[in-house]
């Protein structure tokens, strides 16, 4: 009896000083600053994870920044979620002031009318085409006028670990892999010198820790670097990348982890995480986005020294290409809040001050879609830095309402190619892939 | 049988007996072990450090160092404002108390009134209720949403208390329990001139509380445990519930392994401690409210 | 009665209606509060999502409605295409888990509580019940969270332990690990349904069978099994239905060919197909309907045959 009366009070004490520790956690600085200022800002993003803390610095400066003034009142969630969230949105007019969107969803949101014409507020900062270097400005036009302006870029990228270069050859393949003529069988040649057999995998040195979930922006890269792409913008509804092109990039996928030493293959399984491996210095090459970089690059970890490259390229007659996505800026004709000239304003200095700091925001891990901020000495340093003065074989998405559907059965069919899961070819796996994406945009309005 | 045959007898017999408890004691002793091993395990990944567990393959079972490096960044840092645990257990708390206790008051509620109170179109009305049991809550999901989006409660705590106030289940559990407890109660009260509301507060309501508690209990947990419903209807990160909060964390998962584990630990505590207390009521409810034959 | 009817006055009358009235109106008291909300978000919902299914509509984006009256479903039914194959592989999946699950979380169970019931010691019962539904408290987030990292394939417990290198995304291992980790997290909850009520059968039934000579099996078939009709039949019909519904252990933990239908409804709800969700979900409910009907129907029908 007793025992359990000191355990319910146990428990109490636990509630109560649970509740206590919240309640004042929850209510913090940012809730009085919000009371302070004159003007709240709504802004949603998808950046969660290790480039969450660049966007909260930025976001708590501009806000101490301008207090008394405006307040950002972010909300960041998971991107599935973010993108439902936002669509939910539309229903009941609830959508933020600003949120930060894909470049590949602006087309959509744009079709369907929900984009809000950001042509003044470009005006107003002074940006045009002549900033921006490859597509970045282009991907958020449509008949002349801005519907959302282009924050940063998103390159799918080789990652290298220099510190497992054979000791005589370091400098040669350092150049090699920077050269313009880099190719996939090179690579595939220098994972195979690269890798170490063991029987348990714990031991193995890979040749690349191969990122499954990725080899749809492989397979999208390596289209690209035959000049084409998975449907053409002339007919939105009809994909076309089962084509002879497709065919090339699929097996160009699937030729990576294919690659043997003596039988065993010298690229990890899908069943741990490909990033941790390499970060543990336990394969030379790995394939990711660019929001991985600063977690491979990270100077603190003795075991990687790690260089950043665009993909190889897939034979000696392609171009380098990769492809990339991107975040920029958009306003939603659905906002919550009425959109009067103050609002307007208010928005239009958050955007500034974000693009302005796109050297800070890029330490997290992007590309800044300006060229301007590729000069500022802080971005150079950056191990990735150099990738903006290459943004013109970074291939946007295409500029069509239907992309995201038309790219979502990709992933799943190249993956089951690449990882042999069926007896299907590669011209039946494209096909096959290419009519689910073509029903799923058939239902598209 | 002479007496000293016959204990012995007994004694053998008792021996027996005990040589059964030793082996059932040793078989579940080991399952039991066996079972705790991934707890054990959370735990230890938990006094982990999240560079230990991405860049070293260190981690076999234990850590190579113990660090509480994990449970601070549940809670300051980067990792808590895109994860609010407390927030999201408070949240949780709070919508998981609260449905609970209006369950068990509705529910009971419309189990008297469909055992005990005679009305015209009684047996058709609780049939019917039956047979909805049979709907799974697939269906409901958009149009639910659709409702709470309209009436603008998105984003608010009652658009996880209120849709869970319709279940059917319990009522049947409830009724199935009041077959068996004795109407001269509240005829007696009647008798006295009691109202129809004293006599369910006064007198029914103590006499169901096995049956409550264990409608209680399931309640709880099912609105705790829920995953998808918080996930569709908040856009709001710290309004998530601590299920649902945890499930979304999907991302950060290969990025803060160790801390994810240990915001696990931190969401697990409250839940372990209320368990313990409540155990005892727990086991006399179910065992009553069960033991009723339907 | 043993009051004489006599030739009521009318206020008598009147007395009467407004008490009779006042008695319809009580219950209403009662199941009324309940009843709004049933209906409101368990009546309406259904009949609304039956209704969606026959456009092609993005509800929750808001986007145009478009009648398409059986559309969605001959879609579902149209052999080869993406939808026929997203439901229907996702349908076999779901099966899949039921077919497996339900009876492993219904006979474990029951095992577990028939012997920690026959050990006299109440201490280490105690301990023993209590490890064993501890992890029942966790919600599935977390459990995949811890199994998640016991699997990994280069540093995972369970790799280390036997020494393979086993990629738990693979098949069979994904869907042995799913089970695995459900069974983990779900056996405490029937067992302690089962442990109370075999602590309700009396002793006596048993020494009465010991008497006649009967084995151990003999008396769990005779005996305990009939005495716990109820508790078979809840945990048995509720475990279907949750079965079927299964969402979160295959979303979280993934795996290749993991994608239930529940996952399959997730992803056309997220990408604007509304309609076509809620086709499939209408299909996915008849087919729980069904089977929870079948199974209450099959196990009521002994109702009257037990040993009380």
């Amino acid at each position: 009896m007793k025992f359990k009366r000191l355990l319910t009070a146990a428990l109490a004490c636990v509630l109560g000083f649970g509740s206590i520790v919240g309640f004042t956690a929850c209510s913090n600085n940012n809730d009085k600053l919000e009371a302070a200022a004159d003007l709240t800002v709504t802004f949603w993003h998808p950046i969660t994870g290790p480039d969450a803390e660049y966007m909260q610095k930025l976001i708590k400066n501009f806000n101490t920044e301008h207090e008394g003034k405006i307040f950002v009142k972010d909300s960041a969630n998971a991107e599935d979620t973010h993108y439902t969230n936002i669509s939910n949105s539309f229903n009941d007019n609830s959508s933020p002031d600003l949120a930060l969107i894909h470049k590949s969803r602006v087309a959509y949101y744009e079709h369907n009318d929900k984009l809000r014409d950001m042509t003044a507020l470009t005006q107003d900062l002074k940006l045009d085409s002549s900033l921006y270097v490859g597509d970045s400005w282009t991907a958020c036009e449509f008949d002349g006028k801005m519907y959302a302006v282009p924050f940063d870029v998103l390159p799918t990228l080789l990652f290298y670990n220099r510190k497992l270069f054979p000791k005589d050859k370091a400098e040669e393949w350092e150049a090699e892999i920077r050269s313009e003529d880099f190719t996939i069988a090179r690579m595939c040649e220098m994972m195979q010198e690269v890798y170490k057999h063991s029987s348990r995998a714990a031991q193995k040195t890979y040749g690349m820790a191969f990122n499954y979930s990725s080899t749809d922006s492989m397979f999208i890269s390596f289209l690209n670097q035959q000049g084409e792409n998975v449907l053409d913008e002339s007919d939105p509804k009809t994909a076309t990348y089962n084509s002879a092109a497709g065919v090339a990039a699929a097996e160009t996928v699937k030729s990576i982890p294919d690659t043997k030493k003596d039988g065993n293959k010298v690229c990890s399984d899908s069943g741990s995480d490909h990033l941790n491996t390499y970060k543990q210095g336990r394969a030379l090459f790995t394939i990711d986005g660019i929001w991985s970089a600063p977690g491979a690059c990270d100077s603190t970890n003795s075991k990687v020294d790690t260089g950043v490259v665009r993909l190889p390229k897939m034979n000696a007659e392609a171009t380098r290409n990769v492809s990339g996505d991107g975040h920029c800026f958009a306003m939603f004709n659905s906002a919550k809040n009425s959109m009067d000239d103050e609002r307007k304003a208010a928005v239009a200095e958050f955007v500034q001050y974000l693009i302005d700091n796109s050297d800070y925001w890029c330490k997290g891990g992007k590309i800044a879609a300006r060229s301007d901020i590729a000069d500022k000495e802080e971005y150079k340093a950056l191990e990735w830095g150099h990738i903006s003065n290459e943004l013109q074989y970074v291939i946007s998405p295409v500029k069509v309402y239907t992309y995201n559907t038309i790219i979502d059965p990709i992933g799943k069919y190249v993956s089951d190619y690449v990882e042999s899961k069926n007896s299907k070819t590669v011209q039946q796996a494209l096909n096959d892939a290419v009519k689910d994406s073509n029903s799923k945009a058939a239902e598209l309005n | 049988m002479s007496v000293t045959a016959k204990q012995l007898k007994r004694r053998v017999k008792g021996g027996k007996a005990r040589a059964r408890q030793i082996i059932l004691i040793s078989i579940m002793s080991v399952l039991c072990l066996l079972w705790l091993i991934p707890l054990v395990y959370m735990l230890s990944a938990a006094f982990t450090s999240d560079k230990v567990l991405t860049q070293t393959t260190d981690f076999k079972f234990f850590p190579p160092e113990w660090t509480f490096e994990s449970f601070k960044q549940v809670f300051v840092g980067t990792f808590s404002e895109s994860n609010p645990i407390l927030r999201w257990f408070l949240n949780s708390l709070l919508v998981s108390s609260v449905t609970t206790v209006l369950v068990v008051i509705l529910s009971a509620m419309a189990a008297y009134g469909y055992s005990r109170m005679k009305f015209r179109g009684r047996k058709i009305a609780f049939t019917f209720l039956m047979f909805t049991m049979m709907i799974p809550g697939v269906i409901n999901m958009i149009p639910s949403y659709q409702i709470i989006s309209t009436f603008g409660l998105k984003d608010t705590y009652f658009a996880l208390i209120l849709p869970s106030l319709g279940g059917v289940g319990n009522i049947f559990l409830i009724r199935q329990f009041l077959r068996g407890v004795p109407p001269e109660y509240d005829e007696a009260a009647k008798i006295d001139g009691a109202g129809d509301l004293q006599i369910f507060f006064r007198i029914l309501l103590p006499q169901l509380v096995p049956v409550l508690v264990v409608v209680g209990l399931f309640t709880f947990i099912g609105s705790w445990n829920d995953l998808l419903w918080p996930q569709l209807v908040m856009t709001d990160t710290s309004m998530l519930t601590l299920t649902a909060g945890l499930g979304k964390m999907g991302f950060d998962r290969s990025n803060y392994p160790a801390t994810s584990v240990a915001a696990a630990v931190v969401s697990i505590v409250p839940v372990f401690i209320l368990y313990i207390c409540a155990q005892k009521f727990l086991l006399q409810g179910i065992s009553m409210s069960s033991g009723v034959k339907g | 009665m043993l009051i004489q009817q006599t030739e009521m006055s009318p206020e008598r009358k009147k007395f009467r209606r407004k008490k009779a009235i006042k008695n319809q109106l009580k219950p209403l008291m009662f199941i009324g509060p309940h009843l709004i909300f049933f209906c409101v978000f368990l009546i309406f919902p259904f009949f609304f999502g039956i209704f969606i299914s026959f456009f092609r509509w993005d509800v929750v984006g808001g986007g145009v409605r478009e009648f398409v009256g059986f559309g969605n479903y001959a879609q579902i039914f149209d052999w080869g295409s993406t939808f026929n194959r997203e439901f229907f592989e996702g349908l076999g999946r779901t099966c899949l888990y039921t077919v497996v699950m339900v009876p492993l979380l219904i006979c474990i169970p029951m095992l577990f509580a028939v012997l920690l019931n026959k050990i006299k010691s109440k201490a280490a019962r105690y301990v023993f019940q209590a490890i064993l539904y501890a992890s029942s408290l966790l919600s599935v987030a977390t459990v995949v969270i811890i199994w998640s990292l016991m699997t990994d394939q280069d540093n995972g417990l369970i790799n280390n332990i036997i020494g393979q290198d086993i990629n738990r995304n693979y098949q069979p291992y994904a869907w042995i690990y799913i089970f695995a980790l459900t069974l983990w997290s779900g056996v405490g909850g029937n067992m302690v349904i089962f442990m109370a009520g075999l602590s309700n059968i009396p002793e006596s039934y048993y020494e009465a069978a010991d008497i006649d000579g009967a084995g151990e099996f003999i008396k769990f078939w005779k005996i305990t099994l009939p005495c716990m009709k109820f508790q078979l039949l809840y945990t048995t019909v509720c475990g279907t239905i949750g079965a079927f519904n299964v969402y979160g252990q295959p979303a979280l933990f993934g795996g290749d060919d993991t994608e239930v239908v529940m996952i399959a409804i997730k992803n056309n709800i997220d990408i604007g197909l509304s309609g076509m969700a809620s086709a499939m979900a209408v299909l996915l409910g008849i087919i729980i309907s069904l089977f929870s009907g079948l199974q209450f129907k099959m196990m009521d029908k002994g109702e009257g045959g037990t040993v009380k």
